[in-house]
């Protein structure tokens, strides 16, 4: 078992909450550098696992042959894709969780995961995909870049987050009724089971070219977004304070969009829709690192990467005689947790 | 630092809310600026932040446009503190006050020498030092008043505007408040604040700017402009300026008959 970075009962957390309060008033359960140091530990050995486990046995690859081939062209790419996906899952549910300043805020939210499904349904419908492997990322790619220009267009440059919301809500109804037009109209069985498979989520049989096809949108979104942490911070006090702040509310808003944008959705494009992860993320650092926005974002990317390799792991080690996907192992252990979340605000919200 | 406007004219959306408003300050000064609901006070504030845009005329800080001055260079210029008081996540009072030293390059987690000290003599002079590592969701809301108050304090701007910051404050803080302003004020800074508190505006301001339906109707000192006569005309009401043992205290007598409040009540009764 990994070891743990956060105390797993209330009266350790409590003790950990005493003793870190030695002026640096972070207001975190345990001091935030050993958070995220623990995390950094945990992500590194979550990597190192998925490289080590496999159908095929478990440890590295000696010399040549057919685990050489194993580790390089298959164990590496997914631990890579795993990484990649989950950083850019978490970190951008941190800031837009930080942004629309809602708890229950996730990457889906924006309508991009929605667009690049579309995107990489219309690739397997059309036959392209059949064609060649690169055409299925590259249409989810394009559909998720589109569907966040039509968001930004459709909220405007300088609104509240609600128009945001709102703009992203009707992007995702819009995507979801093709998709289900691209179902519907599949040419074969074969075609739409493909479809629906695909958005269920999965790393397996991904290769090197989906990791260099979403790496570099991967890593843009992610480093555009670590630069918004400030001004995250600042509009917890509201739109009027941040600009007194300081804060450019317009690039604000453009940068966390297109950040999560690029991420999210060159994620999608390479994994299908995975959800929860940049839902709950957040909410387990948040008794860790503490409240900040901006301490959130870069613990949200690392414990996201730490979550989908390891999730990515578990299945592979599940004795199934089907494969189940990673979105679907994602949903059923996040679904119950965002439950444990509505009970939780409902009884915070009560008097 | 020296804040000017020049005969201003605001509209939200498609509704003109100022018009006609002037004001100049002078660094030392404690201003008031005082008026009925709806007068347009938030909204002067708010223009004076550089939130919003005159549609004509203008605001000067130091002889040059608002729209001229760098967003970074604002922030460090003019501290603001919104009427709305809110704080989203439960971050400790200690990182909501030093959200202020955002423009100053520093920040809640990187605080160091001058950014630790002003953070510190913040949350002293709004008596908060007790509850720094508290969460800002779980104060009362006159403690989430001084805490946002400090942040504005540990700006350390020249200009400091506050929209009703007393509001909610029990009277020992009120108190406490209206010496610190009247501190920083003496140190240099331009201080101007809305307020609905007549009697502490006239104890604690130099000038009093009366504003009604977004025109500045009067400008100066509080024995001339708390006068029965402007009283009358701004409010409706008939009151009057006193001194008990030499501290100045608006006393209201009654509502006139050409007070807004009465003038709808009437136009209500007679539908």
């Amino acid at each position: 078992m990994l070891p743990r970075p956060w105390p797993n009962s209330a009266a350790l957390a409590r003790a950990f909450r005493i003793s870190s309060l030695n002026g640096t008033g972070t207001g975190a359960w345990i001091g935030e550098r050993w958070a995220v140091v623990s995390i950094t530990v945990v992500a590194a050995l979550a990597f190192l696992a998925s490289l080590l486990v496999g159908p095929t046995g478990f440890g590295l690859p000696s010399g040549g042959g057919v685990f050489g081939i194993i580790f390089w062209e298959i164990r590496m790419p997914r631990a890579l894709l795993g990484a990649l996906v989950g950083a850019a899952l978490g970190m951008s549910g941190a800031a837009l969780q930080g942004y629309l300043r809602n708890p229950l805020a996730e990457p889906g939210l924006l309508g991009v995961t929605g667009g690049a499904s579309l995107g990489a349904v219309i690739a397997i419908h059309s036959g392209a995909a059949g064609a060649f492997a690169a055409a299925l990322p590259i249409g989810g790619l394009a559909g998720a870049g589109l569907a966040a220009a039509s968001v930004l267009m459709l909220a405007g440059a300088h609104t509240g987050p609600l128009t945001l919301i709102l703009a992203g809500v009707a992007m995702s109804s819009v995507a979801g009724a093709l998709t289900a037009l691209a179902v519907n109209l599949s040419p074969n069985p074969f075609a739409s089971v493909e479809i629906v498979f695909w958005m269920l989520g999965s790393l397996s049989d991904r290769s090197l070219v989906h990791v260099w096809l979403a790496s570099p949108f991967i890593v843009a979104g992610l480093l555009l977004l670590m630069q918004m942490a400030k001004g995250l911070d600042a509009l917890a006090l509201g739109e009027d304070a941040a600009f007194n702040l300081g804060i450019n509310l317009r690039a604000l808003r453009v940068i966390v969009v297109v950040g999560s944008a690029l991420a999210v959705g060159a994620a999608t494009a390479v994994a299908g829709a995975i959800g929860f992860v940049g839902l709950i993320v957040p909410h387990i650092l948040r008794p860790i690192v503490g409240y900040l926005p901006s301490r959130l974002i870069a613990a949200s990317g690392l414990t996201g990467a730490a979550l989908v390799l390891m999730a990515d792991v578990v299945l592979r080690l599940l004795p199934t005689s089907v494969d189940i996907r990673l979105g679907v192992a994602t949903a059923i252990v996040g679904a119950p947790f965002f439950l444990w979340l509505v009970l939780k605000s409902r009884r915070e919200l009560l008097p | 630092m020296k804040l000017e406007v020049q005969d201003i004219a605001v509209a939200l959306g498609r509704r003109q809310v100022l018009g006609g408003a002037s004001l100049k300050a002078a660094a030392g000064e404690m201003i008031a600026i005082v008026g009925p609901n709806g007068a347009g006070k938030s909204t002067l504030l708010r223009t004076m932040a550089g939130l919003l845009r005159p549609i004509a005329g203008s605001v000067l800080l130091e002889q040059r446009d608002l729209a001229h001055w760098a967003r970074a260079e604002m922030a460090r210029a003019i501290a603001y503190l919104p009427q709305a008081r809110a704080v989203h996540w439960p971050m400790t009072v200690e990182n909501v006050v030093a959200l202020g030293r955002l423009p100053h390059g520093s920040g809640p987690g990187r605080l160091r020498g001058a950014d630790r000290s002003a953070v510190d003599s913040a949350l002293a002079s709004m008596d908060l030092t007790e509850l720094r590592t508290r969460p800002a969701t779980e104060l009362s809301g006159g403690e989430l008043a001084r805490a946002l108050v400090a942040r504005a304090l540990a700006q350390e701007a020249q200009v400091l505007l506050a929209d009703e910051p007393t509001a909610g404050l029990d009277p020992a803080h009120q108190m406490a408040l209206f010496e610190k302003l009247r501190q920083i004020a003496a140190d240099g800074c331009t201080v101007i604040v809305a307020l609905h508190d007549l009697s502490s505006a006239a104890r604690y301001c130099d000038r009093i700017v009366l504003l009604k339906n977004g025109r500045t109707l009067a400008d100066g000192p509080p024995d001339v402009v708390l006068s029965s006569e402007w009283l009358a005309e701004v409010y409706g009401i008939e009151a009057r300026l006193v001194r008990i043992d030499g501290l100045p205290l608006v006393v209201t007598a009654a509502e006139l008959p050409c007070s807004a409040v009465n003038r709808s009540r009437a136009a209500g009764g007679a539908n």
